[in-house]
Formats: structure tokens, sequence, C-alpha cells
């Protein structure tokens, strides 16, 4: 009777029907204009200049890097959280804490290394700071 | 389709039931109420109705009360377009866009008089004869600009239609969009350009007199001219280089305030009003005719970076070529722009298109050659918060870094040259330098004029006079730097709650008391030639005691800044040494006001070249050696406490003037027709700088030629130099600690 699946399932299941039904909802409410403009990129109410498929510069990488680590963390650490006073009266102190500890001590290590390797500071490109370059 | 419910809110779920069953009827009821209950207006300023919306927003008025307070900065999130101030041609496709960009269903409160028809701006050639040219408007809001009270109304009124399921049947009519290819009259001019002859020029000037500087400049000089502000010298198109390097090297006439371009009967004539920043009273004029068939002279932009701007516009609305020039395009109008508008056989119905396409990366093509990294290409405005108005900054960036930057003004350009050149000098001309800089900083503006007209015309202006004009100007230049100080910490704290706020209710105190001067909030219409327009309210004693409350109350809110912003860690790491504009360069580029002294440029237009009541007063020029925008945001607080010092004193002052003293205004012709081709360049301090006024007149009672130097103008060519190798916050913070307005940017 108790199995943990249904709840799973019935999450699953809200999660699809709510932004389904938003979509469908709002398709039947609101008024359809359909026009060149509206789909096109906004930018600041003018043309844009290009499209997104450029090269980003690689220094993004590293925060986007360190952005998903982090993000991961969260990710584990909420459920933890949730069934930690459990787990301590289940299994002690030692067994539930110390592997999180481990596990955020490598992050956080990870972190100071990529810190005082500079990855959250910009690396000044040549090429702009080149002067005369200015159109004008 | 239920009755009185418009076309516009229809739906597949009423297309599906087609007709209008009872419970659909109830449920069109409960939407209306729900659109109208919550609106999400756009975050959208394009003129002076701007600052009166952002009132509407804030303390006091706020606007959220009626629930539709929040602006949106994204088209996308919002469904509410207030349109407030002039569309001006190059706008209109842009503002078509944003509109085109906010979903279903969608209102347009129009906000002011130029939207309705073009307003006080309709007779321009560049101004669109109101919204309903573009979009479709829903509401109108009458005034100019409308009070936040009645923008309030106005929305309500809205809500109310709203709710009903009635919206205005307004058409849309299209704005024609359409691709040019490049000009061909260039070919045209490069032709005329070869067939100078510059024996042919006509001179008129008797130039047997040598002064001083003449012996200086000595063979280029080809005649002399006297114009009331200073000696002029009649310059060779050919050698204006030569001539500028001399004067700016030997004779030290290093700040190029103003470059004048003008066509007369038989020529055109480029003046470049120079003087100096150590003593600004020192003035001398360049006069560089050129032939009609073949406008062509020397760019000065070697010598004065500030040249390349000014020839640029003088390009743009005169005609006149100038070699050397690094960029001669069109810089105000839009590049498909037929003819010259302020020259003399430019026709005004002449109908013209005003292009939509992309903008080109300056950097794209040598970067795909030489590097394997791309630079991104980002318009940053016409329509964005940060750009304090409807610029338009051409950015290219390298990752975080700003490889170029490029601003592209003319998105406000309403005509006011011309306008003031077909309005008398006695009363037509006055109401519109308030809507130059139109933060407030009204009388400061009025005041450009008045000195300009008033030395042309010997006109005295009474002592009495001359206080309230300082004082009532002080008061402006407070409220004006408030909302700088409000919407820079909006820039680099993105904060709209705290510092907007309060700087929002400080400059709410101020207009209010200017209301009781002036009769109006914003665009004042004070002063008068030969003095103001009327006494102080009466009971006299009532309105110092509104002031010196004012005044005394403000050291503790100054304090208060000084806690939320400057000494703020997070804004220093922001300001401190960021957007560095060194001297030197500031003064090449013609920086003035808080800009130029923020880099140590001792520079001040009320002490240098003294007017009014200044120089009876006690009162400190405030200067910053940071160069940063630090230093400029202190610059303007520390300015903040001088302009109460001065208001002190003259309150004082005009609390004791004996009543038979209490003179006005003198006596001024009903018509005034200064001699024929007497010619005046006179300036002021502005809120943002020199605000300096050329005028020529041709014995008639309007101007033949009508010019403004505006401050904002050559403050805003500086930002290349700031912001170039510099991270893209740090260029947001520099436009922002620049404090343009782009009325007086584009004029």
């Amino acid at each position: 009777m108790s199995n943990p699946w249904i709840a799973i399932g019935a999450l699953t299941l809200v999660s699809i029907i709510i932004p389904v039904s938003m979509t469908v909802v709002s398709a039947l409410l609101r008024p359809s204009v359909p026009e060149q403009g509206k789909t096109a990129v906004y930018e600041s109410g003018e043309v844009p200049t290009g499209d997104t498929r450029i090269r980003f510069n690689i220094q993004y990488y590293m925060v986007a890097l360190l952005f998903v680590v982090f993000d991961i963390e969260t990710v584990l650490i909420f459920p933890w959280t949730v069934i930690y006073r459990d787990g301590v009266q289940q299994f002690g102190m030692a067994q539930v804490l110390v592997p999180m500890l481990v596990f955020i001590g490598v992050l956080v290590v990870g972190l100071a290394w990529a810190w005082r390797n500079g990855a959250v500071q910009w690396v000044a490109s040549d090429r702009a700071n080149e002067p005369g370059q200015t159109a004008d | 389709m239920g009755e009185g419910v418009d076309a516009r809110f229809n739906s597949k779920l009423r297309e599906a039931f087609g007709s209008s069953p009872f419970i659909l009827t109830k449920f069109d009821q409960f939407m209306n109420w729900v659109r109208g209950s919550s609106m999400f207006m756009l975050q959208f300023g394009i003129a002076c109705c701007s600052i009166e919306m952002m009132h509407t927003y804030a303390v006091k008025h706020d606007l959220d009360r009626f629930g539709a307070g929040v602006p949106r900065a994204s088209p996308r999130q919002a469904d509410v377009i207030i349109v407030p101030g002039t569309i001006v041609s190059k706008f209109a496709p842009r503002m078509k866009r944003v509109y085109d960009q906010m979903p279903e269903p969608k209102f347009v409160v129009g906000m002011g008089s130029c939207t309705i028809s073009g307003g006080p701006f309709q007779e321009g050639y560049n101004v669109i004869k109101g919204a309903e040219e573009v979009i479709p408007v829903d509401i109108h809001v009458p005034g100019c600009p409308p009070r936040p009270e009645a923008l309030v109304y106005g929305i309500a009124k809205l809500q109310e239609r709203i709710a009903n399921g009635e919206t205005s049947p307004v058409t849309v009519k299209p704005y024609e969009l359409e691709q040019f290819s490049e000009l061909d009259d260039d070919e045209l001019v490069q032709h005329l350009a070869d067939r100078i002859d510059e024996e042919e020029l006509v001179m008129r000037y008797d130039w047997a007199e040598s002064p001083v500087l003449e012996a200086l400049l000595g063979d280029h000089v080809i005649g002399r001219e006297r114009h009331r502000n200073a000696e002029a010298f009649v310059v060779r198109p050919d050698e204006v280089q030569d001539a500028l390097f001399l004067l700016r090297d030997e004779a030290g006439f290093d700040h190029c305030s103003c470059v004048t371009a003008q066509e007369y009967e038989d020529r055109y004539e480029s003046i470049y009003h120079l003087r100096k920043y150590d003593d600004p009273t020192q003035e001398v004029g360049v006069v560089v005719p050129t032939a009609t068939d073949a406008p062509v002279s020397e760019s000065a932009e070697p010598v004065y970076r500030t040249a390349d701007w000014h020839e640029r516009e003088a390009y743009d609305l005169v005609g006149i070529d100038y070699d050397d020039h690094p960029q001669l395009e069109r810089i105000l109008l839009p590049e498909t722009w037929q003819g010259h508008p302020l020259s003399l056989d430019y026709d005004q119905e002449q109908p013209q298109v005003v292009t939509f396409s992309e903008h080109a990366n300056p950097l794209n093509e040598d970067q795909r050659a030489e590097a394997d990294s791309d630079t991104m290409f980002v318009n940053i405005g016409p329509h964005h918060p940060a750009t304090h108005g409807v610029l338009h900054l051409k950015t290219t960036l390298d990752g975080e870094q700003v490889a170029d930057v490029e601003s592209d003004i003319g998105y406000l350009h309403r005509c006011e040259e011309q306008i003031c050149q077909n309005s008398t000098y006695r009363h037509q001309i006055m109401p519109y330098p308030d809507r130059w800089d139109y933060i407030s900083a009204g009388i400061l503006n009025e005041w450009a004029y008045a000195r300009a007209a008033e030395d042309m015309a010997d006109i005295d202006v009474p002592e009495y006079a001359q206080v309230i004009r300082t004082m009532s100007a002080e008061l402006c230049r407070i409220a004006s730097h408030m909302l700088a100080l409000g919407t820079f910490a909006l820039d680099v704290y993105g904060d709209f709650t705290a510092i907007f706020m309060y700087a929002t209710r400080d400059r709410e105190v101020v207009q209010n008391i200017l209301e009781d001067l002036t009769g109006q909030r914003l665009m004042f219409n004070y002063l008068r030639l030969g003095g103001v327009a009327w006494d102080l309210p009466e009971p006299r004693e009532e309105f110092f005691e509104s002031i010196r409350d004012f005044l005394e109350d403000l050291p503790e809110k100054l304090e208060e800044y000084h806690d939320l912003v400057t000494s703020n860690e997070i804004f220093q790491m922001r300001c401190v040494d960021t957007g560095v504009l060194e001297p030197e360069i500031a003064k090449s580029y013609g920086a003035t006001g808080p800009v130029a002294r923020g880099s140590g440029i001792d520079y001040d237009l009320r002490r240098d070249d003294p007017y009014g009541y200044y120089d009876e007063l006690d009162w400190d020029v405030i200067t910053e050696e940071g160069c940063d925008n630090y230093a400029r945001v202190l610059v303007r607080l520390q300015e903040v406490e001088e302009s109460a010092k001065i208001i002190e004193q003259c309150v004082d002052l005009l609390a004791e003037w004996p009543e038979e003293d209490r003179t006005i205004q003198s006596n001024v012709p009903r018509t005034l027709k200064p001699d024929p081709d007497t010619e005046i360049y006179r300036s002021v301090e502005g809120a943002k700088g020199e605000l300096g006024i050329y005028m020529r007149s041709d014995g008639t009672e309007k101007p033949a030629r009508f010019k403004i130097r505006s401050p904002c103008f050559s403050n805003l060519q500086t930002l290349p130099e700031m912001s170039q190798g510099e991270y893209i916050p740090d260029l947001i913070a520099s436009l922002g600690s620049l404090d343009i307005v782009l009325g007086e940017v584009d004029r």
C-alpha cells in the first residue's frame, strides 16, 4: 500500500499537468495576433545583429562549471537535510554527518583552488584594450 | 460576441462559441476585471513626460495603489505602454517594434500633447505628429507635461474602460518601413567639392585693424568680425587646422565650446567658439566661410576632439562638408534623410523615409580575419532602462569587456533650433528651453536664453529679479542633481526602492516650491527677457518658510545619502577607479559641469563668467581629483550643499528687500528687433555644464540662426574614452555618471 513510487508518480503527474494546463488555458483565453515583430528577438527595440551562434569566450566555461557544481550540491544537500533527523536516530551522527561534510569539504577545496587560480576573475583580453579601435 | 466587447479581446474560446452564451459573458467580465486590476506597465521613457511618469510611480503619487505600478523593463512582460513624450522619425520604428513585442491584449496610454499632435514640436521637420501615426492609442492624457495626478486619472479611466470591455476604435496606421540603398547624391557632393574656387568667396569684413591674436595667426586670417561676446577671425577653409592649432597651443584657447554652422544667401559659415578653461571670459571666434555651391572646409577634429560630433551635426543639419573628418555621417537624423533641414532651400513638407534594419558590427570583419574568437554586437537602447532615455549604444563585446562602443543619438531630435528660429525673441522662444534639459532644470535653461538675448539687445535686469533668478535656478540644480543621484543608484545597485524613492521624495519638495513660485512643476516658463514673470507668491513669509524648512532638512538628508550611497563598500567597488576620464582628455572633448569638475577641472561659469547674483554671494566651486565615476557622484552631492548655501543667502536677501524696490522686470519693447547681423554666443552653468546659445539676428523679430550648445552633447562624447576595454557594468556606471538627458543631447 505504501509503495513510495506512488508519491513519485503523483509528483510526475502534477509536474506535467500544471505547465500543460497553463499553456492550454492561456492559449484558449488570450487573443492571438500573430505579427512579424512579435516573434522577432527583443533587443532594446532594435533589430539584432547576427545570431546567437557565436563562439563564446572560454572564460565563461569556468563560471558555468562552478555554477553547475554548486547547483548539484544544493540538489544533494536538500533531501539530506529533510531526512537528517531520522537518519541520526537510525544510524548515528557519524554515519549521517561525516559523508556530507567530506562532500562539502571536497567542493570547498575545489572552489578555493579555482579562486586561487583566478577562475572567478576575468582575464582582460589584449584585443579589447587595444587603442585606436574606437570607431568614431 | 458579447455586447460592447471589442474584437481585440477575441480568443480561441470565444471563436469556438461564436455568439455570446451567458457563461462566456460572465467569464468575460471576470477576465476584464483581471486585466484592468493588474496592469503591468512597460518601463518606457522618451522625453519630458517620462520625468512626471517616474514621479507617478514613485512616492507621493504611487501608481501601485491602483494595481498598475510596477514597471517592467521588457515588453514581453508588460501589457500597458505609456508613451511619454515626443516621437521623432528615427524613434518611431523602434517604438513600433517594442509595441509589437508586447503580448496581447495590450493597451496604450498617450501621455502629453506630443503624443496627441506633436504638441509644441508639431512644426518640427523630424517630429511625428502624434503617437497614433505609429501605434493605436487607447487613452490620451493631455498636458505638457500632464501632472502625475492627470496620469493617474488617465490610467484609472483606462482600467474602467477595460473593465467594461470597451476600447477605443482606433485603427493602426502602419508606419512605412522600407530599405533604401546608399544615397545617390554622394557623388554629386563630391563633384561640387572638386569645383570649389576659393577666390570667389565673398567677404564682407573690414580687416584693416589688427588685434593681438591677429599677429599670431598671421596669414591665416583673411578677415575679422565683431561678435557681441568676442572678436572673431575669418579663416580660409583650407587653413582651419593651422589656425586652430596656433590658437590652442600658443594662445591657450583650450576649450572649443561649440561649432555653429549656418547658411547665408551667398555662403556657408562654420563658427568655432573658443575659450579658455582657466578664464572663460577670454573668448574668440573663428569664422570659416565656404562657397554655396561646394561647402567644404577643413575639419577641426585633430585639434579639438569635440569638433567630431559638432561637425557631424553641422553636416547633418546645415550641409557643410568637412575634409579630413574621421566619420562624416549624419548624427541626429536617420541616414536616409534627404536634404539638410537648416539649410535655406530645405522643403519642410518633403516626406522622408526611415529605415529599420540591423546595425553592422564595426569590429566583425577584421576580427574574423585575424583572430579565432568572435566579438558580439549588442544594441543597448534606444529602449533600455540604463540609457536614461532614448540613447542607443552600439556596443561590441569581447567576453565581459567592451571592445568598442559608439553612441547613436538623434532618437529625440525635436528640431529645437528650427523651432526657436521660427519664434519671436520676446515671448515665443522662452517656453522651449524648459524642454531641453527637462529634469526640472528649466530655469537654468531659460537663463541661458535670457542671458544671450538680454546681452544681444542690451536689456538690463533689475537686481531683485536677479536674486529671484539665482534662487530658483539653484533650486532647479538641486532637483536635477537629485535625479542624477537616484538614477545613478538605479544603474549601479539596480535599486528601485530606497535611494531612487528618497531622491524622488526630495525632488517633490523642490518641485512644490518651484510650483508655488512659477505655477508649474516641470516646464516653468518663469523667466522673461528683462526679469521674471511675476513676484514671489503671497504670503511671502509662508513661501520663505517652506524654503527654509527644506534647507533645514537638507543636511540630514544628504547625510543619509552618503550613508546609503557614497560610504557603501559595494558602491565604492563599482565606482572608484572605474570610468576614468583624465583632465586633458576631458578638455579636448569640451566636457563641462560636474563631469569636468569630477576630473579636477576647476571650471564653473557661475564664478568664472559671472552673471545673475552669483558673484555677490558666498559659495564655493566643488572639484574632485578622482576623475572616476565616484568623483562625479561626490561632486554632485557637494554641489547640492553649495546650491543650498546660495538659496539660503538669496532667501535672506529677498526677505529683507525693501518693498518699493521690488521691480521684477525692466522695460522691454513689445517687439524686439536687434540690429541686423548682431551675433552673440553666451553661456550659463546649467545643471550638466556649460549651456550656451549662439544667436544671429537679421533685423526681424525672430533670430536668423539659433544654435544651442548642449553640455550633455559634449559630455556624452567622452563615453568611449571611459569605457573602451572596461567591463560592461562599468560602461553602464560611466554612462550614468555622465548624467545625460537626451532632450538636451539631441535638441
